[in-house]
């Protein structure tokens, strides 16, 4: 590999958070409220065979049926949105830490202990980053919110995961780039600011409880967390990868800023 | 630390590859093709009993009972029983035996041998599109010619092991059904009814640890057990992405078929045929090749696949893909008219036209022999539609989408089952003249003529030209065959190589040919909806 290539690498990791680190729009809450809606209304009128005027029980169903499924496209979207994003968002970073420890160890000479020991423990950071972060497939998961009424059971089973994998993102992160940044100071380089405003991590069982109680309701208000939740930690990525950059003076790409 | 230890084990991720399926999809559409050569394989099959039915009711039309036939299959209903009854019976077991017979063994030999070609070629272009970023029709023909025997070999015990432990519980039961008089029938009948669900689950389970024995025939070039062991350890090694493709592919299929198709059929939305499309056309090809590359990920020396990001999935399939179709229809269109005028292709239309009318002259003639005066003792109207064939409560333009589809999906596989040496193509041409032949003597010439004329004047053609098209194909494929007995016996590779050749740039035009009917069948499709009907009933159809 040519010198510098891989700080280019870690410039190009850097500008694709635009695509990753995205945000969502939070109007598509409203057709994850509509789709628990439609199919209430579709099981109501199955049970007391209530139809609407000018149409038969059969089409009322079927016009029901059909508005709730299309709505619940727009949920398993959404569903598959914040899952690939997740995955994305945790690939990208794995990517970047990965680069810049290569670019750090190149950089090392063997006798510099200085930087080496916080350089190794990083490197168990990274490595626990890896073991406990595991991605869930955001195509199965959307396909199994769309199953009708059993997909509100998937939808709180994705939620929880996500909450789950959210929570120990923001917690082994933290301490690898607390590490990182120690690496990088013993190095001489200026060390990226740390995270001054810790997040609370979510409780995802209680939200899964409390949801399974209100027959999905609170599963919505719990979808919107998830939905406009990242934009903190987001913002502190787009922060911090800048100020990582800058660690490395050839870099010739700078981080644009989250959108 | 050893940077491969710090990254870990290797892991398989389904999404990564399933976008990545997704986008080999879009940059080499000839990927396609293979699984559209699945739906012809269909059709084969297909042709096989309908050319057995033809002969069938023309014999007993010759011989004057079809009448009586017909009357005796509506009388009870088309049961088990009855029909036991029917094939036992001294004046028809001499010819339904042997045509049964026939038509079962084909069936089998087209599933297994026709399977292993498709599958050799399909699981093979996969590969080539995502290591040599190259999907040639040359590489299908090539795949399917080289590996077709071990992929039908592997085919034939993979479906034998997966589905033995269903068949067998149902086949018990179905015979202690039959002998539920006696003691040993009612217990086995009791035992197999107990039984039948855990050998379902039992076939559905080995069904998920042999997915991966075609590309394994492909990917490791082996056959037969050793492909299914093969797949078997992958599945097990790799269970989590195993399971996911799995679910995924089994929940695609539950949620069109029992929750899409029957909640917009019941607001006049039909929309099988646009599923049917989907699936064949796009669903199946990006599954399989996640598939194929989940297994080729799983083996120790291939490395794990590199974090890479593309353009969403979503804004693809509605920005730029319908473009990108039109595009691929405009080629077809200009190399259909290229085919059509080609001087050398004269013969293929003639026999073509000729499948036709021997149709439509057998059609007629059972017609007359039987079917007529059968429907006529049923309460048939000369002249009266059927409601619910013709006016069916669906949304006019929905449902021209809808006949638009279907028709082209069946041209399609009438183009490309001409593989199976042109007789498919020709059987299916000769059945839809056959059908059209039963209608002849049921209604006047000009009221036959206001029903089929508006649409069929476009669709009979382009049907007909899929069917030309497919038994060129069949030349090609018989050139292919004779071609490459010549190669070995003289050990000359030229005459071989340019019969591969031939048949490669034949499938390629039959491929571009059938994607430039569409229109055509659009616009038949959309005339048959919503003109059609207007003009029957002006030339004095009622409804």
């Amino acid at each position: 590999m040519r010198i510098g290539a891989g700080v280019d690498h870690i410039s190009t990791l850097v500008q694709l958070r635009l695509k990753t680190d995205v945000r969502v729009g939070s109007r598509w809450i409203l057709l994850a409220i509509a789709s628990y809606i439609l199919w209430i209304l579709f099981a109501i009128s199955y049970y007391y065979r209530v139809s609407l005027p000018l149409l038969t029980v059969g089409q009322t169903l079927g016009l029901f049926g059909t508005l709730a499924f299309a709505a619940s496209t727009g949920l398993s979207f959404l569903v598959y949105t914040l899952i690939n994003r997740q995955n994305k968002h945790a690939t990208r970073e794995q990517e970047i830490v990965w680069q810049v420890l290569r670019e750090i160890q190149s950089r090392t000479t063997p006798e510099n202990l200085g930087v080496l020991l916080p350089l190794s423990a990083t490197e168990q950071d990274f490595s626990n980053l890896l073991e406990q972060t595991h991605e869930h497939s955001a195509f199965l998961w959307s396909l199994l919110v769309l199953v009708p009424y059993v997909g509100w059971v998937f939808l709180m089973v994705a939620l929880y995961l996500l909450t789950d994998a959210s929570n120990a993102h923001e917690r082994i992160e933290r301490m690898l780039f607390e590490d990182l940044g120690r690496t990088l100071a013993a190095g001489g380089s200026r060390q990226p600011a740390p995270n001054s405003r810790l997040p609370v991590p979510r409780n995802g069982t209680s939200y899964l409880l409390a949801s399974a109680f209100t027959i999905g309701i609170v599963a919505l208000s719990w979808l919107y967390v998830m939905m406009i939740g990242e934009a903190a930690h987001f913002r502190y990525h787009s922060t911090l990868e800048s100020e990582l950059l800058l660690a490395f003076p050839e870099s010739t790409a700078g981080g644009g800023r989250v959108a | 630390m050893v940077q491969s230890q710090l990254r870990g084990a290797k892991r398989i991720f389904f999404d990564r590859i399933f976008e990545r399926s997704y986008w080999t999809w879009r940059k080499h559409p000839a990927i396609i093709v293979p699984s559209m050569l699945g739906s012809a394989t269909t059709v084969i099959e297909q042709s096989i009993f309908t050319t057995g039915a033809i002969a069938f009711v023309s014999i007993l039309a010759d011989k004057g009972t079809l009448s009586a036939f017909l009357t005796q299959i509506s009388s009870g209903g088309l049961t088990p029983s009855l029909l036991l009854n029917l094939i036992f019976n001294s004046s028809y077991t001499p010819l339904l035996i042997p045509i049964i017979g026939i038509a079962v063994v084909a069936y089998f030999l087209t599933a297994i041998l026709g399977g292993g070609f498709v599958y050799s070629s399909e699981y093979g272009i996969y590969l080539d599109a995502w290591n040599n970023d190259k999907a040639t029709i040359g590489s299908i023909v090539r795949h399917g010619s080289v590996r077709w025997r071990a992929m039908a070999w592997t085919l034939f015990l993979s479906n034998l092991i997966t589905w033995a432990p269903f068949v067998i519980t149902y086949s018990v039961f179905i015979a202690s059904a039959l002998n539920s008089a006696s003691i040993a029938g009612l217990v086995g009948l009791i035992a197999s009814s107990i039984l039948l669900d855990f050998a379902l689950i039992a076939s559905l389970m080995i069904a998920v640890f042999t997915i991966y024995s075609y590309p394994a025939v492909i990917i490791d070039n082996v056959s037969g057990l050793r492909a299914i062991k093969n797949s078997f350890g992958a599945a097990s090694h790799n269970f989590g992405a195993t399971l996911s493709y799995s679910i995924v592919r089994v929940l695609l299929l539950i949620l069109l078929a029992v929750v899409v198709i029957p909640l917009t059929s019941a607001i006049g939305l039909p929309l099988s045929s646009f599923i049917a499309a989907i699936l064949s056309l796009f669903l199946t090809p990006v599954l399989h090749s996640t598939k194929t590359m989940i297994y080729y990920y799983s083996k120790p020396n291939v490395s794990e696949m590199p974090f890479e990001l593309s353009d969403p999935i979503w804004q693809d399939i509605y920005r730029r893909l319908p473009r990108a179709a039109w595009m691929k229809i405009k080629a077809g269109l200009v190399e259909m008219g290229r085919f059509t005028i080609g001087p050398r292709n004269l013969p293929f239309h003639l026999l073509s036209v000729l499948a036709f009318g021997l149709g439509v002259f057998l059609g007629d003639y059972v017609s007359i022999s039987g079917v007529k005066s059968y429907l006529l003792s049923t309460g048939y109207v000369s002249g009266r539609g059927n409601p619910n064939v013709i006016f069916p409560q669906v949304l006019p333009p929905v449902l021209g989408a809808d006949i638009f589809l279907n028709n082209w999906l069946v041209s399609i596989a009438t183009g490309l089952a001409g593989i199976g040496f042109g007789a498919p193509s020709f059987a299916t041409i000769l059945f839809n003249g056959f059908i059209l032949g039963i209608l002849v003597p049921l209604s006047t010439l000009t009221m036959l003529l206001a029903a089929i004329l508006p649409h069929g004047v476009i669709e009979i053609p382009s049907l007909i030209l899929a069917g030309s098209m497919g038994i060129k194909l069949g030349y090609a494929a018989l050139r292919r065959l004779f071609g490459d007995n010549t190669a070995q016996n003289s050990a000359s590779e030229t005459l071989s190589s340019s019969s591969d050749d031939y048949l490669s740039r034949t499938l390629r035009q039959t491929v571009y040919v059938v994607v430039g009917l569409a229109p055509l069948f659009l616009i038949a499709g959309l005339i048959e909806a919503d003109v059609t009907p207007i003009i029957m009933r002006m030339f004095g159809w009622t409804f």
